[in-house]
């Protein structure tokens, strides 16, 4: 008698405790789903952008224009179009290499993945934020952190912490996403002492290519007090068909 | 009076005189000599050095030195360049622009110092085009063309008229990336310059980095190396204090400085033996003297001489023979480093090739700055002079009647 009595105390524990384990499993779920809701939002299957690039320093600032193609996580080009001395300069992402043409020099270089984490053309940006090797959804795991405001919209706080196996340099990722849009409003990188290194704001969320998009992102390093990065999407067309073979080295060299 | 007698003392007995003089007279010239030598060869070394790399000073963009990014430089300015040549000290002002690239060709890629100048004036400065071993010196500033240390070529596997392909950070954030000609190979003999130096016009690096008109910094030769901190605060007074600073080779390149003092550590220790034997010699013939003399100081004090003037004449006489051999050993050392630094000595043979291998010339010079000569024969007075109380010392324990006995 004592012994089935002790079973339905059993039972009734596990089928108490289910729904919990299930919603804290679920939430995890959720925060990923967030970040590849945003993600996708902002990469779509392919992508054709034209982009201007402010670099603000405090004695000087400096403004580049480049034409950027992507598709899906594999594949992205950028060519720079402006000013006249760095014209014709290109940059390829092919699945895990990076490529940078130099037309003044006439040689296509192969960046190493030690250089990934240095200066993208002297910006604030990395070589690998540019090309985004890393997968903000692959790469990571997520957890919710809760909900705040971010520049008067709600937003999910969700931390971001690479997987082992991922060549990231960061500690932990804090990203804050628009709750309604879906867009990435804000992130903070963190580096392996946990210091803040970066916050990246996103904003003037616009309807370009027949999408809501964040089209100014900026990138202040905390420790160079005046010192950003501004990249500003002047245009950008979504899901155009373009072949894996515009991705490769050869036509680097020829692209206009 | 007493003069008198010391005067007519030293010359009684000539040849004790003309001993001792001797002596004064060696220790002086062989002070001298040596001093002068190693003064002379670090001078050397310091120009040898200095005028392939940074110049004696330097002039930059005020915290060009902490953080040494092409960012901070200045431009070319024709006011800052007419003040400093207005000072006479100044002997040449050269305008370079110093940055750092990567160097490659085909496989091989290697980082460099790229080094934009005036090839009219590094010619007229250091003679770099006597340095070239293969090829030609670059013409003038627009000559699209690079020159390089020959260690580099051959660590690149570079010869002339190859093309070198140089990737760098620009001017504000822009690229620098452009290739080049190699005019000719270049043999420096720093090893670490010789690995590591492309010289290219300075019009050329400008346009390269796009950074037109723009300088690193503007080094600066002058008259004598004597003159180095002088010129220093002197220059820091005229040029515009919160736009630029000025550095001497010794903040600039710490390490040499210290070699060098190290070095000189050494030879000090070797000086200051040559003192000491300086002393025993001298300090012999003054006990000779002594001893020779027992019998008449006896007599002098017998008859009356007081003892304190007694010892007052002995070392007047030591202080006359001194000086006339310090006077001879000047005049001497004055005549030999004179000579010498008309006919410097070369070296030949191994010793000529090793003193090229690095990079200095083969040839010993003398220093002939007036400070050695007067702080080397002060040592030396001085030394004399304290020897000299010795006799004076002995005197004024002399018992008359066991001298005299003697």
């Amino acid at each position: 008698m004592k012994h089935t009595q002790f079973l339905k105390l059993i039972i009734g524990i596990i089928i108490f405790t289910m729904p919990l384990i299930t919603v804290f499993s679920q939430q995890d779920l959720l925060a990923k789903d967030i970040v590849k809701k945003a993600d996708d939002n902002i990469r779509g299957k392919t992508s054709e952008a034209d982009i201007t690039v402010k670099i603000i320093r405090p004695t000087w600032s400096r403004e580049m224009n480049m034409k950027a193609w992507s598709k899906g996580d594999d594949y992205s080009m950028i060519l720079v179009t402006s000013p006249a001395k760095e014209k014709g300069t290109v940059f390829l992402k092919r699945i895990k290499e990076v490529w940078n043409w130099i037309p003044s020099i006439e040689r296509n270089i192969k960046l190493p993945p030690s250089m990934m984490s240095q200066s993208w053309m002297g910006t604030d940006f990395t070589n690998d934020d540019l090309v985004k090797e890393a997968s903000s959804v692959s790469d990571y795991d997520h957890k919710l952190l809760g909900k705040e405001t971010v520049s008067k919209k709600d937003c999910y706080k969700i931390e971001m912490i690479p997987k082992p196996s991922a060549a990231i340099v960061w500690e932990k990722v804090i990203v804050w996403i628009d709750s309604v849009d879906f867009l990435q409003l804000k992130a903070a990188f963190y580096d392996e002492d946990g210091e803040l290194v970066n916050i990246m704001n996103s904003s003037e969320v616009k309807e370009i290519g027949g999408r809501k998009i964040t089209s100014k992102i900026e990138m202040f390093p905390v420790d160079k007090e005046g010192n950003s990065t501004v990249i500003i999407y002047n245009n950008i067309i979504f899901d155009i068909p373009i072949n894996d073979n515009f991705f490769t080295t050869r036509n680097m060299k020829q692209l206009k | 009076m007493l003069l008198k007698l010391a005067w007519l003392n030293i010359w009684r007995n000539k040849r004790r005189t003309i001993i001792t003089a001797t002596s004064v007279f060696f220790a002086v010239l062989l002070a001298i000599l040596f001093r002068s030598l190693t003064d002379g060869v670090y001078d050397n070394m310091i120009h040898n050095v200095v005028s392939y790399s940074s110049g004696y000073l330097q002039i930059h963009q005020k915290g060009y030195w902490d953080e040494q990014s092409i960012d901070n430089t200045f431009e070319e300015d024709d006011q800052l360049f007419q003040v400093l040549l207005k000072n006479p000290k100044v002997k040449h002002i050269i305008p370079r622009l110093q940055t750092f690239a990567l160097a490659s060709c085909a496989e091989k890629s290697k980082g460099v110092i790229v080094l934009g100048i005036d090839p009219d004036k590094e010619k007229e400065v250091n003679n770099l085009h006597d340095k070239i071993v293969a090829g030609d010196y670059i013409k003038n500033i627009n000559d699209n063309a690079v020159v390089l240390g020959e260690g580099l070529a051959s660590q690149l596997r570079l010869k002339v008229n190859d093309t070198l392909v140089l990737l760098g950070q620009g001017y504000h954030a822009s690229s620098a990336a452009a290739k080049f000609r190699i005019k000719g190979l270049i043999k420096l003999g720093a090893l670490e310059l010789n690995n590591k130096l492309v010289y290219m016009p300075l019009q050329q690096s400008q346009y390269m980095h796009g950074a037109e008109n723009r300088l690193t910094s503007v080094s600066v030769m002058l008259d004598r190396a004597a003159n180095l901190e002088a010129l220093k605060h002197a220059l820091q007074k005229s040029i515009n204090a919160d736009k630029y600073e000025v550095m001497s080779w010794k903040e600039m390149m710490p390490e040499l400085d210290q070699f060098i003092e190290a070095d000189s550590t050494g030879h000090y220790i070797i000086i200051g033996i040559l003192y000491f034997v300086i002393s025993f010699g001298l300090f012999g013939t003054l006990l000779m003297m002594i001893f020779e003399r027992k019998h008449e100081f006896g007599i002098l004090i017998a008859i009356g001489m007081k003892k304190r003037l007694l010892a007052l004449m002995l070392l007047l006489e030591s202080v006359m023979i001194s000086l006339l051999g310090c006077f001879l050993g000047i005049l001497g050392g004055i005549l030999i480093v004179k000579w010498l630094t008309i006919h410097p000595v070369h070296f030949t043979g191994e010793l000529k090739e090793v003193y090229e291998e690095y990079g200095i010339e083969s040839i010993i010079y003398f220093s002939s700055h007036e400070k050695i000569f007067i702080t080397q024969t002060l040592i030396i007075l001085i030394l004399s002079i304290l020897l000299a109380f010795y006799p004076g010392y002995k005197v004024m324990k002399l018992k008359p009647v066991e001298a005299i006995n003697n």
